[in-house]
């Protein structure tokens, strides 16, 4: 199955499944040590950011970034390359490397970091998979795919923001509700309010990539396919919206908030993922 | 500060504490401000040799004391506590723990550490060392001794709380309860605060919630009277108990704790009021038994519930994991502890090497003066030979119990073998005078 194709070599993808393989790693080091130091009297505290795993996430994101700018250099481009799904994976990397740093950063945020690490792992080698199994040129030439990619990519980071989000909701509420001080994380309403951040920047990102899509499966139909309408894709890439749609407007939907808000922002990220593999497969 | 003797016990200590007083004996014995620093003059006056310090908090009182010969021995340290209090001293024995030297020390970093507290870990102790031994320092009852073991015994707090996590965990129901708010509330700025009864706890949970500044507080309470008492200490409102699903519509926290027999809030009535509240989180605090809030609110969404068991529960695990530190914050104390008495050995041995020698070369030089005056036939090149070979005999046979003494020898075995030294060699006299010109404490005792 692994081969040089035209566009991926051989060591590229080992370099990049090494990328991958730090972040698995970092998070491995933030569990063993979060496991060894479990109290912490708040958030910001938060135990598990040893000088290891900082060092992973540090790696996993230099050789995500060396690769990209090795693909731009060998294609004689002078900006990073976003060719295809294998670039769109390291830079995935790079952008949610960015967002583990800002969690971090904003100390109240910290806890969540640890979410980050596997989902960038799994993020990044899925890219490499997708990139060398069904290997698809984005054309980013044109200027409504490049739009395209590039909502897709910032909202993916979003979505994964609101995904983690959502899943530290879920966890601070089983601990309220078990009554345990297990893991400091953030209050409730702390999370929430992020959550509902990261989607309300998410989702019209989605949309501009769902209109643009549109357009240009009505503009190619014989690219997109005879009843491209109908594919799975599509309709997942609906229930997402769909899925989203609702977590923006408390308001008129207070019953979508707290544990159901965090469950609908954690089903709509599976949702997009299930379309990226669908994409790349497809 | 006059130099302690080097014979005999150096630091001695008389006190009683929570396990070994009732409170109403400790209550005769605390010290105030003033009582204190009159006690430590009294004690100088007393004892002008000695340093002195007291530490008087609501759970122990210690008289703390680095004597010589000439200073209070442990018997006339519980007279004079008896005396100032005007207590008698055989009731006042039975209340009282003792400790000298080592287990003086430890004991004084173990209390400093709070591992002595009534609750392990809590912090104010360090404060009150702190204070009692500044107290002392400002009446000049201490000397380069406590300088040394006082500012020794806050650096080992230091460390025992930096290096363990005997002070991690909330213990008090007030505080866990506070921080369970804090965990779904970012802040409290643009919440209400609900109030339904006051009980004692309650009270405590709304003083320490006032502070973080709620929005609004609002009091339901089925006596006006008791709530307008309440009303003074802390800015709220007064809400009618009758309009309580009203009530549960605006509130973010509740806390109850009424006398009722019945439930005060039912499932039922939160439940009818979710929509109304727009599904906004809301924390319960239930402090009275029997409990004022159905069991089945708990389960309602973005409702939690906590009553008092919960909360003693969560103090209780805090204890218990405070409880397992207590094994590692011994092993640092007993560091410090180790560290101090080097010091302190290193400090007494000094001087005592610099007379063991003097004395042993004095013996020396006087049978070498005989020797030579018996022998005038002796060339100089030959008496000095001899004066040599003395000197190198006496170097010789003094130098391993010497460095047996200045070496790495355990604290506990330097202040015997000290002594041993002082009695087999008849060492009484100090040269070079006191201890405040002797050894400056290191630099670690500054911290």
């Amino acid at each position: 199955m692994l081969h040089d194709t035209p566009n991926i070599t051989y060591v590229e993808f080992i370099s990049l499944l090494v990328a991958g393989l730090c972040f698995v790693l970092a998070f491995t080091f933030q569990v063993a040590e979060m496991r060894r130091t479990p109290q912490a009297s708040d958030a910001a505290s938060c135990p598990g950011f040893s000088n290891a795993s900082t060092a992973w996430v540090a790696g996993g994101a230099v050789l995500s970034a060396a690769i990209l700018i090795w693909r731009g250099w060998r294609f004689g481009l002078w900006s990073l390359p976003l060719s295809d799904y294998f670039d769109a994976g390291l830079l995935l990397a790079i952008l949610l490397t960015g967002l583990w740093m800002w969690f971090c950063w904003t100390r109240q945020l910290k806890a969540l970091a640890i979410f980050l690490l596997p989902l960038t792992g799994v993020l990044i080698l899925v890219g490499g998979i997708l990139g060398v199994v069904g290997y698809r040129n984005f054309n980013t030439a044109n200027p409504w795919i490049a739009l395209h990619i590039g909502s897709i990519l910032i909202g993916t980071v979003c979505f994964a923001a609101g995904c983690v989000s959502g899943l530290g909701y879920l966890l601070a509420d089983r601990q309220l509700r078990k009554k345990k001080e297990n893991w400091p994380l953030p209050s409730l309403t702390r999370l929430e309010a992020f959550n509902r951040h990261a989607i309300l920047l998410g989702f019209p990102l989605l949309t501009i990539a769902a209109i643009t899509g549109i357009f240009e499966a009505l503009k190619n139909p014989q690219t997109a396919g005879p009843d491209w309408y109908w594919s799975a894709k599509v309709i997942l890439t609906v229930v997402a919206w769909a899925v989203y749609a609702p977590l923006l407007h408390v308001k008129l939907t207070p019953s979508f908030r707290g544990a159901r808000a965090a469950w609908l922002s954690i089903l709509g990220f599976a949702l997009l993922l299930a379309v990226y593999a669908l994409a790349g497969f497809g | 500060m006059e130099h302690m003797s080097k014979s005999g016990p150096v630091f001695r200590m008389v006190g009683l504490n929570h396990r070994t007083a009732p409170l109403l004996v400790r209550e005769n014995l605390a010290f105030s401000e003033q009582d204190c620093s009159a006690a430590l003059r009294r004690v100088t006056e007393l004892y002008p040799q000695s340093e002195t310090a007291i530490l008087s908090t609501c759970n122990r009182v210690e008289l703390y004391v680095a004597a010589g010969p000439h200073g209070p021995t442990l018997e006339q340290m519980t007279a004079f506590l008896a005396d100032f209090h005007h207590v008698s001293v055989q009731e006042l024995r039975s209340h009282t723990y003792q400790h000298e030297n080592q287990a003086m020390v430890e004991h004084l970093f173990q209390v400093a550490s709070s591992l002595d507290s009534m609750v392990l870990g809590e912090t104010q102790i360090l404060a009150q060392v702190k204070q009692a031994y500044q107290r002392a320092a400002e009446g000049k009852t201490v000397g380069t001794l406590f300088h040394a073991l006082f500012q020794r015994a806050l650096a080992a707090a230091k460390d025992v709380h930096d290096r363990t996590e005997l002070s991690t965990g909330r213990t008090s129901l007030a505080t866990i309860a506070v921080a369970l708010v804090q965990r779904v509330f970012d802040q409290l700025r643009d919440k209400t605060v609900l109030v339904i009864g006051a009980g004692k706890i309650s009270r405590l949970v709304l003083r320490q919630l006032g502070a973080l500044g709620p929005r609004k507080i609002l009091l339901a309470n089925r006596t006006p009277q008791r709530a307008l008492d309440l009303g003074t200490s802390v800015a709220m409102e007064i809400a009618d108990l009758a309009h309580l699903d009203q009530l549960l519509v605006e509130a973010d926290v509740v806390l109850t704790g009424t006398g009722s027999t019945e439930p005060v809030i039912s499932a039922e009535m939160v439940r009818k009021r979710l929509k109304a509240r727009q599904y906004r989180p809301m924390f319960i605090v239930d402090l009275a038994v029997p409990r004022d809030v159905e069991a089945a609110v708990g389960s309602l969404t973005n409702i939690y519930l906590y009553n008092i068991d919960d909360l003693e529960n969560l103090a209780e695990e805090n204890r218990r994991r405070r409880g397992d530190q207590i094994a590692a914050s011994l092993q640092v104390i007993k560091e410090h502890a180790e560290e101090f008495l080097h010091w302190f050995s290193a400090r007494n041995t000094g001087p005592l090497v610099k007379q063991l020698y003097a004395n042993c070369r004095r013996i020396s030089d006087a049978e070498l003066a005989g020797l030579l005056a018996a022998h005038p036939e002796f060339t100089p090149e030959q008496r000095q030979a001899l004066a040599r070979t003395l000197h190198r005999v006496v170097g010789k046979i003094l130098h391993q119990p010497v460095s047996f003494l200045t070496g790495k020898t355990p604290s506990h075995d330097q202040v015997h073998l000290t002594a041993a030294m002082e009695t087999l060699f008849g060492l009484t006299d100090k040269p070079g005078g006191g201890a405040d010109d002797a050894h400056a404490a290191p630099d670690s005792m500054g911290q």
